[in-house]
């Protein structure tokens, strides 16, 4: 993804989602991003291009070979979310230490939806990918899989969204947040899409 | 599925007035940021043979 197609993806899909915090707030709430759009635009384009180079320098990838969409999605997460001054949202626009915890879930919620929507759009103008399957990702996107829990107290409390948020939260104050394993999480939602896919195209 | 967004539950428990965020209060949003864990009894596993073939 090069600096104008990360451009038009910020258009269509990132400016919509840094949106949906804001919407959420009730009528005393403050939530919004530290930066504005474009100077925000800029850093997260920046950090994007150095993960990625630092992701092709670590496996020995050329230049101009493509990433797997799955990888492209997870380089904008971990660009993101990137925490070296502080979480991309302010709540309340504090500096209170206390809310980062607050910050981070906006962050990381924001970083999740926007992924999806880049990951959808990849597939949707991917040709080598059947077209039926592409018009499902375009009408439905990335399907949440149901999160079963077996456990009676867990049921109905989380889901599987949360869950995968909140354990990439913990990554990043672990200070491991990979771009790898971020991609693997991503991997396994579009396989469920394409197994939910299936499941519908067999019962209509 | 839960209905609500992880960012709301936690905007609800922060609250209208950033001087009202205790400690109690940040506890609580560090629990629901902890991962929902299905815990198992130790005592009870026991080895037995893998049946998957993967």
């Amino acid at each position: 993804m090069d600096r104008e197609v990360f451009y038009k993806l910020w258009e269509s899909t990132a400016e919509k989602e840094i949106k949906k915090p804001l919407d959420i707030r009730h009528s005393w709430h403050r939530v919004e991003p530290k930066e504005s759009n474009r100077s925000f635009k800029e850093t997260v384009y920046s950090r994007y291009e150095n993960e990625r180079k630092r992701y092709r320098k670590c496996l020995d990838i050329k230049e101009d070979d493509r990433l797997d969409r799955h990888i492209v999605a997870a380089l904008f997460y971990v660009a993101f979310v990137d925490n070296t001054d502080g979480h991309s949202f302010n709540v309340f626009g504090s500096f209170n230490k206390k809310l980062g915890d607050a910050e981070a879930s906006i962050t990381h919620e924001t970083a999740f939806n926007i992924a999806c929507g880049i990951l959808e759009t990849f597939i949707v103008y991917d040709s080598k990918i059947d077209e039926s399957f592409r018009k499902f990702i375009d009408e439905k996107g990335i399907v949440e899989p149901e999160l079963i829990s077996f456990d009676k107290n867990n049921r109905n409390k989380t889901s599987y969204k949360e869950e995968i948020l909140k354990q990439f939260i913990c990554a990043q104050k672990e200070s491991r947040l990979s771009v790898s394993q971020v991609a693997l999480t991503f991997f396994f939602l579009e396989n469920n899409t394409s197994l939910r896919y299936k499941i519908t195209k067999a019962l209509t | 599925m839960s209905a609500k967004t992880l960012s709301l539950k936690v905007i609800e428990i922060v609250g209208d007035n950033p001087d009202n965020f205790d400690e109690a209060k940040e506890s609580q949003v560090k629990e629901l940021l902890k991962p929902t864990n299905e815990e198992t009894d130790v005592k009870e596993i026991k080895w037995r043979e893998r049946k998957s073939s993967w």
